[in-house]
């Protein structure tokens, strides 16, 4: 793939979509930045908004094996990752086989994530991180491109568990969709019943010939510190830190953090037809790789800040970039 | 987010790309441009800001290098920010970097950044990328020349202030005229000193080479002190300490013998043929003594008896006015033995010769004294009238004229009666130590008359030193004018014939009573004639004391 058809191609990708999703423009860019450097996303939402279907819909465009789970209380690590079961042959010989579980595909919905057990949960670290599954002592790469494309729901929170930091922290962005806007949801009111004819714009090949591409693209040192800054000031003890940080925050990001920011930036930039990360996208970029990464203290908590706000303080108090 | 160009940091490497550079300096010449003129009138505004601060200062308090110390702020201002302005001025990595503020979106920055790294396709895009953009960039739509607002309302408020500031005139004026004056006059003081140096080192009499260097290194220490001082209230002092030191150096007999010179001299000129040697004796001229006397003993063999009678007669009357017995007597011896054999004459007139060329050398040292303590006293008054105003220069001048002038040294009767009491102790005591005449009722008229020093003497603390003139200096308070005032006593010298304790009327005055010269002039000039009706004067001293207040009050 030419680097010059990155842009175009992702436009032609992102109009496809939105022919199905009806407003949630940035939500789809986004989550198309993401997988377009290799990282997975945790999608968070009320129900109804569309999450489901923009996997599905994006798996679809992309032509890639889109599998669902819906994480439950009971559902076990082996019912995602795949188990050995003895197998009978023609010749009655009995031996272990391994069944795949529903991991072993492109793109991954792991609705409702936060429903399932933190053991079941922890079943998808080695698989979002090494992309790679372990069962009975046999390690198994998954397809490529992977992706994980996780949902909660920030309402009900009843008999649900958090996800741990760690698992939080292999996600490359988390997104929060919003409620569309009166003239979207007539939209979407008015929309046939039946699904529309999708057509594949792209493959699993030129997904990932797209993502090394991306990779290529130079970041100047001004840009890195910035993305470095931005880390550092999430951390309480920084000297980046704007004063809320310092007050309401109890961890920083990790390192991951500033990945994701430079990763996804290079994404962005050539989306946006350049061939340098910039500051805009950095600063467009900080909110959904950085809002999953640091956790606010009981005092944050009970305030009702959000870590976007924190984001947008220390955009507010970062010094010359 | 805003991006000022104070808020770049400029790289450590040093990146080289030439087309981007060619395509960046017409932006760079804008930039460096606006950079010296925001400098300019940054530096303008903080010189502005300086002047001010140091005017207001010198409209509190009085500061005669007020116009110096601003126009040095201002040099050194302009001098920091020229140094600044080019230390700081943009370069092409500003210029980059603003261009990606305002619309490259950091592509300028990177491909700087990559012209030091190895070549990529990616990368060489990327320049390409960057290329297209600057080239496509409106310099004139995003940067236009546009005249630093924000520096140029300080400036101009600034600017309304300072003209503002001058326009109101300073009330510290005056006192700094004042100060500048007193410089000067300090200055012009050091000149009359060295002159006095120079002249007491040219004069031909005989004084002893130690006591002469004494008074100069006196004279050149004053000198040293007074470059040093800048204000009025220390070179006064500086003044008073020399003018004690000189008074230290003089001897009560030198003082006695001076006066009797003076009488001597007097009545010897009155005669035709002792006229020259009165005039030798008057000048202190020991070696025109001698030749005089040899002269007189030369014609004496041949001298007719009428002659020799007359010569006889006018030493006789010259010894009556004497006060010195043994000056009183060798004048008799010698007036007796001229009538007798020449023998005896030749003798008399040797013993004579070597009282006169002693008493001359003391006169002469005196001489010496005298004229360096009327130069000191020149100078203070000097200083204190160039505190003082227009007027008291005139005093100043009158002051450094007498020091100019001969060994009579009589010109302090212009002085005001500050330190009169010093003075007054001094004569008494040589009067009493001479044992002749002395007693109550001798005035501060007397003591000014007899010596140099009869002025006013800081160190004593007569005269306030921060004392306020107004046109004409302040003099003191006429309260005892008319009335004995109270007693004190003052001890003559040891030394010289017997030592008595004299009391004095009217011994001074009361420190700090002082009052305008003019509110009390016609208080003295009336005490004065009414003292000159009732006081034994001397005749032709009425007339000088008559004209002396009759010139002050015209």
């Amino acid at each position: 793939m030419n680097i010059d058809d990155f842009a175009p191609g992702v436009k032609a990708i992102e109009e496809e979509i939105g022919r199905v999703m009806v407003g949630q423009k940035e939500i789809i860019r986004h989550t198309l930045i993401s997988m377009l450097a290799g990282g997975n996303i945790l999608l968070e939402g009320v129900p109804g908004l569309g999450k489901t279907m923009l996997v599905r819909t994006i798996s679809q465009v992309l032509s890639l094996d889109f599998k669902r789970i819906q994480f439950t209380p009971d559902l076990m690590p082996a019912d995602i990752a795949g188990t050995n079961i003895i197998s009978e042959e023609a010749a009655g010989k009995r031996s272990f086989a391994f069944q795949p579980g529903p991991i072993f595909a492109n793109i991954v919905l792991a609705d409702e994530i936060n429903r399932a057990t933190p053991k079941t949960q922890s079943a998808l670290l080695e698989a979002m991180q090494e992309k790679t599954v372990t069962v009975g002592g046999t390690t198994r790469a998954l397809p490529q491109p992977f992706f994980v494309l996780a949902t909660q729901n920030p309402l009900e929170m009843e008999g649900t568990y958090p996800l741990p930091e760690a698992q939080m922290d292999r996600f490359l962005f988390k997104l929060l969709l919003r409620f569309p806007e009166a003239s979207e949801l007539i939209s979407i009111i008015n929309m046939p019943t039946v699904p529309a004819d999708i057509k594949p714009v792209a493959g699993a090949e030129s997904i990932m010939e797209m993502s090394k591409l991306a990779q290529e693209v130079p970041v100047s040192e001004r840009v890195l510190n910035l993305a470095v800054k931005m880390v550092l000031a999430t951390h309480p003890d920084s000297e980046y830190a704007p004063a809320r940080v310092k007050k309401f925050v109890r961890y920083g990001a990790s390192p991951r953090g500033g990945q994701a920011l430079i990763a996804a930036g290079k994404v962005r930039a050539l989306m946006e037809g350049r061939y340098n990360v910039a500051f805009e996208d950095i600063e467009e970029l900080a909110y959904p790789a950085l809002r999953h990464r640091f956790f606010l203290n009981f005092e944050g908590e009970a305030e009702g800040l959000s870590t976007d706000e924190l984001i947008s303080d220390i955009f507010q108090s970062l010094p010359g970039r | 987010m805003k991006l000022g160009l104070k808020r770049l940091k400029k790289p450590v490497n040093n990146y080289h790309d030439r087309e981007i550079e060619t395509l960046l300096r017409p932006l760079l010449t804008r930039l460096q441009l606006k950079h010296f003129l925001s400098c300019l009138l940054r530096g303008i505004t903080v010189m502005l800001l300086l002047i001010t601060v140091l005017l207001l200062y010198s409209y509190i308090r009085p500061w005669a290098a007020a116009g110096q110390a601003c126009l040095a702020a201002g040099a050194g201002v302009t001098l920091l920010t020229i140094l600044i302005a080019i230390y700081s001025r943009p370069g092409f990595w500003e210029a980059a970097c603003l261009v990606d503020a305002i619309g490259l979106k950091e592509r300028v920055t990177t491909a700087l950044e990559l012209s030091t790294a190895a070549s990529t396709v990616i990368r060489g895009l990327q320049r390409e990328d960057t290329l297209k953009h600057l080239r496509g960039f409106d310099i004139n739509k995003h940067f236009s020349y546009t005249f630093p607002v924000r520096e140029g309302k300080a400036l101009g408020v600034l600017a309304v202030l300072l003209i503002v500031l001058l326009l109101f005139p300073n009330p510290q004026r005056e006192e700094v005229a004042r100060e500048l004056a007193v410089r000067q006059e300090i200055t012009r003081q050091e000149m009359q000193l060295e002159k006095v140096k120079k002249d007491i080192r040219q004069r031909n009499h005989e004084v002893p080479l130690v006591q002469r260097e004494e008074i100069i290194n006196n004279l050149d220490n004053l000198q040293r002190s007074l470059q040093e001082v800048q204000k009025q209230g220390e070179a006064l002092k500086c003044l008073a300490a020399a003018n004690d030191k000189l008074q230290a150096m003089q001897k009560t007999e030198d003082i006695v013998n001076n006066n009797e010179i003076d009488r001597l001299a007097k009545a010897l000129k009155n005669d035709r043929m002792t006229r020259s040697l009165g005039q030798k004796i008057s000048e202190s001229d020991t070696v025109g003594i001698k030749n005089e006397i040899a002269k007189i003993q030369l014609e004496l063999p041949d001298m007719p008896l009428k002659q020799r009678e007359n010569l006889a007669t006018s030493l006789q009357n010259a010894s009556s006015l004497l006060v010195s017995p043994a000056l009183k007597k060798g004048l008799s011896q010698t007036a007796s033995s001229l009538n007798q054999d020449s023998q005896g004459v030749a003798s008399q007139m040797a013993a004579l010769e070597a009282m006169l060329s002693e008493m001359s050398a003391g006169a002469a040292v005196s001489a010496d004294l005298g004229q360096a303590q009327l130069a000191v006293q020149s100078a203070r008054m000097g200083i204190i009238a160039a505190a003082g105003g227009a007027d008291g220069s005139s005093l100043a001048a009158t002051g450094a004229g007498y020091g100019d002038g001969t060994h009579k040294l009589n010109g302090n009767a212009a002085s005001s009666g500050g330190g009169s009491s010093s003075n007054t102790g001094t004569g008494q005591g040589q009067k009493a130590g001479a044992g002749s005449d002395a007693g109550p009722g001798s005035n501060n008229a007397d003591n000014a008359s007899g010596r140099g020093g009869a002025l006013s003497d800081p160190a004593k603390g007569n005269t306030p030193l921060s004392m306020k003139y107004g046109e004409y200096e302040k003099i003191y308070d006429p309260e005892r004018l008319g009335r004995a005032g109270d007693n004190s006593y003052v001890k003559g010298q040891a030394g010289k014939g017997p030592e008595q304790t004299v009391e004095i009327a009217n011994p001074g005055v009361i420190p700090g009573s002082l009052r305008p010269y003019q509110e009390v002039l016609g208080q003295y000039s009336q005490a004065a004639r009414e003292s000159l009706d009732r006081t034994v004067i001397p005749p032709g001293m009425q007339d000088v004391v008559r004209d002396y207040f009759s010139s002050l009050e015209e």
